[in-house]
């Protein structure tokens, strides 16, 4: 079958790839090209951001940021999971409920997330009638401001890992914890004996997959708290080049996101190689 | 985990445990959904009240009504569903293409895998502020029809849709094939007349993601689209800078479609989850 | 006259799969049967004969025509797929007409040729179902209308019936034997089943290891099974096959200990591997039979009739009988002379 069809399939694959890579790899390129650049080849652009403090506060909170979103969301999403493959029925309600987070837009959710964290919005109102004080949930470069961030971030995407994990646990067999439960084995014992080792080509799947976004994170902490109160890669780059018209510096900061996340990426690959999850599946999910 | 049989302390603790997430999980979607739809049917003195208001006093449909008349949410209604709608032309269009090549060959497979993969670490930003000098050189950047939008919209929902696409094309058995070559079909009427039509399915839910993750994206939109706004960074300027009622009526009008499509394509995003009982 | 002549062709995969420098000729109006276990290379060699697949070397011919690297199919063959491949999208009609809408026909002459086709191949149900609103046998018509609506001239056929019910899968094969009968199509089949390569095949291939081991009519190669493998492979019980001595000291046939009664054709000596089939030993002495003594071992019920284990010197030896022998007790059993088989125990080819 190899002998025919062949240009056929080589157009197919070379033609969405060429798109791909105008889209992307080309900006990438330039934005590298165009980092490396103030009146001919210099580093001065990379200089100026080192010497930046809220650079340093930006990659200290894109660090941050991610590592306690996820923490959150992989606890939540496990929870959340072994609800629904657990029950012997799961209610529409919950199921779409469990979803739902993750399917209102994003900006839809953030704009609602913040008309409930304002300073009068309707997460102090309700504990103002409770007969507690409010706090500045929002505060710009407040501890509390980033804790919402991460609350805010966790609540949207955990739908995401929920889903991923089911997905891992569909793939254990119902005799293993029968046969575990036989053995005497509490619920406990099953989770940590039977449904952890099982799970683990998905949780890494489900790491690969949100552990690129969470580093990516722009949107949360633009609309929760503006570019500087809690301050990221992203939305330091995106400030400097809308705000302080300083594309070049903008590219270089940027860049350096880019390799941060290929870095801790390629670092997950391989722990999940030393781990010997199995499962061929989490380019596949890092792709969907 | 429940085994007939045993009910230990442990059982019953899950059961309460399990009570307990339900209520927190419904909770957590019915709040934000409820709050929104509140904001867009009460008058704006009811949101900014102290302490606000989580229960209507009075409904009002100016807000909606005012999405509908003002030319500026209209003409942002408008290119949204424009750019989606190329985006989802050009993604299931490609992505089909990609997902094929990559369903019958093992090296496209890799290749094909390998690039989906790397796009997805690229962060937004530094691929749109480039983005936006490459637009501006081709007279693309933040035109009234959006086309240099839709185009990295296109781009972005492919590796979705082609994943889609490629778990449908690798279902189809190989003789079939064989088969229509022996009866005189040539590879693209093999791909047209027996491959498309098998995969129709997975070609709307394809369509329908890659319109809606145009439709919700939003820092490209932003970032691209500055004056000639779509949806999203106007409900994002509505929301930061403008009134309640307003940006979440905009809100509402963005989110009822997409909420409507995605619990309708329930079942593919949710694989065989239901009566899967443990 | 010759339709399809395949010459010393050879494709080989990394494993031991694969056809190795095989040659072989299908006359015309023939039906042909590739007999081999799985892995013989026999469905490589149809997807050679069918263009899915390039030999390495060597030449394909149908109708005088080569048919290597053609760069699309001629109407030359068709196929029957054994998962039948049948377009699920499509109706009856259309998976029938297919070929013809390839071949860029006039909407009339299809319907007619469609039509035709359908009626030829058995086919009497509405066209507008789709194959899975049809029934194996009917499904099985429609594969069948499909290969034959281009009138190629090959079909081959991959095991089309192996997915069928035993009942409905003798019937269809009767109704195949009778069609290429009446119709005289050239017709390539592949099977590991002896049973239908025998009701089928005018003449079959034995393969083993990408190579014929026997080409001849199904009679002529269950008498005189041209190797130990085509021996030990074709047959519901398979020959028994021991090895035996001829040494000119001692006279006869020496199995063991046990000797038999049999002057040796020609100038037959040394170790020999000797084969008899179980159904041409008998209790009955007929004329000319050879006596063989043996020693019953087992018998077991199988309805019509008794497998019986027996032991000849130091080997064993299966038959059936219409009556269970007693387990424990000399008997004395023939066979007519012509039915012992001898075999170079080295090479495995027929001596005699």
């Amino acid at each position: 079958m190899n002998q025919f069809g062949r240009l056929l399939k080589l157009v197919f694959l070379c033609v969405p790839l060429a798109y791909l890579a105008s889209q992307f790899a080309l900006p990438l390129v330039s934005g590298i090209v165009m980092s490396f650049a103030a009146g001919g080849f210099s580093l001065a652009n990379y200089g100026f951001v080192l010497h930046d403090p809220l650079f340093w506060r930006a990659w200290a909170n894109n660090l941050i940021l991610p590592a306690l979103s996820l923490c959150l969301e992989f606890v939540l999403g496990l929870l959340f999971a072994l609800l629904l493959s657990s029950a012997r029925r799961v209610s529409i309600v919950t199921e779409i409920s469990i979803l739902l987070p993750f399917l209102i837009p994003e900006i839809v959710f953030l704009s609602i997330a913040r008309y409930i964290l304002l300073p009068r919005g309707y997460l102090n109102g309700a504990l103002f009638s409770a007969g507690f004080g409010g706090a500045g949930w929002l505060n710009p470069g407040s501890g509390l401001a980033l804790a919402s961030v991460i609350v805010v971030d966790a609540w949207h995407v955990t739908p995401v890992v929920t889903l991923v994990l089911l997905g891992g646990l569909q793939t254990i067999p119902a005799e293993l914890y029968e046969a575990a439960h036989l053995d005497g084995a509490g619920a406990v014992a099953r989770l940590r004996h039977v449904t952890l080792p099982f799970l683990k080509p998905a949780l890494f799947a489900a790491l690969l997959l949100r552990g690129v976004d969470a580093l990516r994170i722009f949107s949360t902490v633009l609309v929760l708290t503006g570019a500087e109160g809690t301050p990221v890669l992203s939305t330091y780059a995106y400030q400097l080049w809308s705000d302080a018209l300083e594309p070049r510096v903008a590219m270089a900061a940027s860049v350096m996101l880019a390799l941060l996340i290929t870095l801790l990426s390629l670092a997950v690959l391989v722990l999940r190689r030393r781990a010997g999850a199995r499962g061929e599946g989490s380019w596949e999910y890092l792709a969907a | 985990m429940g085994v007939p049989g045993g009910v230990s302390v442990e059982d019953k603790l899950l059961a309460f445990c399990r009570r307990a997430l339900s209520a927190l999980v419904i909770a957590a979607a019915a709040i934000p959904l409820y709050l929104l739809i509140k904001q867009a049917l009460t008058p704006e003195l009811e949101s900014f009240a102290w302490p606000p208001a989580w229960l209507p006093k009075s409904l009002t449909l100016t807000y909606l009504n005012g999405v509908i008349a003002t030319g500026e949410l209209r003409v942002a209604l408008m290119l949204s569903a424009r750019v989606a709608v190329a985006a989802a032309l050009l993604a299931t269009g490609l992505g089909t293409m990609l997902a094929y090549a990559m369903a019958r060959d093992a090296r496209a497979r890799g290749l094909g895998l390998a690039a989906l993969s790397v796009t997805r670490l690229l962060p937004m930003v530094a691929a749109a502020m480039p983005l936006a000098t490459i637009l501006i050189r081709l007279r693309l950047y933040d035109t009234a029809s959006g086309l240099g939008l839709a185009l990295v919209h296109g781009a972005l929902a492919l590796p979705a849709a082609a994943i889609l696409l490629f778990g449908a094309f690798v279902k189809i058995p190989l003789e079939l094939e064989h088969a229509a070559y022996l009866d005189g079909a040539s590879p693209l009427a093999i791909f047209l007349r027996l491959n498309l039509p098998l995969v129709r399915g997975a070609l709307a839910a394809a369509f329908v993601l890659s319109f809606l993750a145009s439709w919700d994206e939003f820092g490209f939109a932003l970032l691209l689209q500055p004056t000639n706004r779509t949806l999203p960074p106007l409900i994002y300027y509505y929301t930061v800078f403008g009134d309640a009622g307003a940006a979440s009526a905009l809100a509402l009008v963005s989110a009822v479609p997409v909420l409507i499509a995605l619990i309708a394509l329930r079942p593919v995003l949710l694989h065989g989850l239901r009566g899967r009982a443990r | 006259m010759i339709e399809l002549a395949i010459n010393n062709v050879t494709r080989a995969f990394g494993d031991d799969r694969g056809v190795r420098d095989l040659s072989l000729t299908v006359e015309r109006g023939e039906f042909f049967v590739l007999l081999g276990p799985s892995g013989a290379g026999k469905s490589t060699l149809l997807r050679m004969i069918a263009g899915l697949e390039r030999p390495d070397s060597g030449n394909i011919e149908i109708g005088g025509r080569s048919i290597v690297g053609l760069r699309r199919p001629d109407n030359a063959v068709a196929m029957v797929f054994q998962s039948l491949a049948l377009y699920p999208h499509m109706s009856a009609f259309d998976n029938i007409a297919f070929p013809l809408r390839m071949m860029r026909l006039g909407r009339q002459q299809i319907e007619q040729r469609v039509r035709e086709t359908a009626a030829l191949a058995g086919l009497e149900i509405d066209l507008g179902r789709r194959p899975g609103q049809l029934s194996g046998g009917e499904r099985q018509r429609v594969a069948l209308a499909r290969a034959l609506v281009r009138e190629p001239r090959v079909i081959l056929m991959d095991e089309p019936l192996s997915q069928l019910d035993t009942q409905l899968r003798n019937a269809l094969r009767l109704e195949l034997k009778e069609f290429q009968r009446r119709t005289g199509r050239t017709i390539v089949y592949v099977t590991h089943d002896h049973v239908s390569a025998f009701i089928l095949g005018d003449r079959m291939a034995v393969m083993q290891n990408g190579e014929v081991a026997q080409i001849g009519a199904p009679t002529e190669i269950y008498r005189y099974p041209a190797n130990l493998f085509v021996a030990r492979f074709l047959g519901d019980t398979p020959m028994n096959l021991v090895k035996c001595r001829i040494s000119e000291g001692r006279r006869g046939l020496w199995v063991g200990e046990a000797r038999i009664e049999l002057t040796p054709p020609g100038s037959l000596t040394g170790d020999l591997m000797l084969g008899i089939r179980p159904e041409d030993l008998s209790l009955n002495a007929t004329l000319g039979a050879v006596e063989l003594p043996i020693v019953v071992e087992t018998a077991e019920f199988l309805g019509a009739r008794y497998l019986v284990r027996l032991r000849l010197g130091e080997a064993t030896l299966s038959a059936e009988f219409p009556t269970p022998l007693k387990p424990g007790e000399p008997a004395r059993l023939y066979a007519p002379s012509d039915c012992f088989h001898f075999f170079d125990p080295e090479s495995g080819r027929r001596i005699a």
